[in-house]
């Protein structure tokens, strides 16, 4: 798995995160440390480029579930969408993950990256 | 004579991709629907994950995988060394409950279940765990 990182200017700095390969056990957290090090060094809102992710199990989304969690300690209501963590063109066998486990309901799911990066 | 594919493979979560290949390679062998074989792909990666995560712990046993086609419905059996674990009863993660309030992990057992028609753990000693999976009405339709 490999993660570059884009930083783009909207209403709000947004800090993409563009994953590529298979986002499993062996790989989820070098993701979830790679967010951890951008939300320490200041990042407060990020769009998960999924396009590149060849496969995610239950591992990539716990990991997207952590830095859910890590970005969203100033949002009061946690029964809406994240405002912080948004996803990015996932493919249609990764989108079905994702809403088999249920974080549809909490993550927004863009397909084009500038309104992506507007929404934030 | 039925058609099957089996693979052994040391249990380390590099492996994972190559556990992955092979249920893809033999289920389209074994002429499964795609959309069929990417959840049983999914639910054999969860099983095996769990295994090395939580089963060997920290020890690199063998774990070997079958995939027989019976008629229109694919068994996919999984073996390991670990102690006794008894999957059958599981409970369901809580989907509808915001992120911040929900318990990380426990997804991968309901995942197994929603791929199969079929789910079925036991233990034999000296042989250890069999996980055993079957889905029904899975070859493509000609």
């Amino acid at each position: 798995m490999q993660i570059q990182v884009d930083q783009e200017q909207g209403s709000a700095q947004v800090t993409i995160l563009r994953i590529s390969g298979d986002l499993d056990a062996s790989t989820h957290n070098e993701l979830q440390q790679k967010a951890s090090e951008m939300i320490e060094s200041g990042t407060s809102n990020i769009l998960l480029d999924l396009a590149g992710v060849s496969f995610m199990g239950s591992a990539g989304l716990r990991a997207i579930h952590a830095i859910t969690n890590m970005l969203n300690t100033e949002q009061s209501d946690h029964t809406i969408q994240s405002k912080h963590l948004k996803l990015l063109n996932p493919s249609e066998e990764v989108s079905k993950i994702i809403k088999t486990l249920g974080f549809d309901a909490y993550l927004e799911i863009h397909s084009d990256q500038s309104e992506a990066i507007n929404s934030f | 004579m039925a058609t099957s594919s089996e693979i052994t493979i040391e249990g380390r979560l590099e492996n994972l991709g190559e556990v992955r290949s092979f249920v893809t390679q033999s289920g389209e062998r074994l002429g499964i629907a795609s959309d069929i074989l990417t959840e049983l792909k999914l639910a054999v990666d969860e099983a095996v994950t769990n295994i090395i995560q939580h089963g060997h712990g920290g020890d690199t046993k063998d774990i070997n995988i079958s995939m027989i086609a019976i008629d229109n419905a694919v068994e996919i059996v999984i073996q390991d060394q670990a102690p006794p674990f008894d999957g059958n009863a599981y409970s369901e993660p809580m989907l509808s409950t915001p992120l911040d309030r929900r318990p990380y992990g426990g997804m991968g057992l309901y995942l197994i279940h929603q791929a199969s028609d079929e789910v079925k753990f036991s233990y034999r000693p000296g042989r250890g765990n069999e996980l055993r999976l079957v889905r029904n009405a899975v070859v493509k339709r000609s």
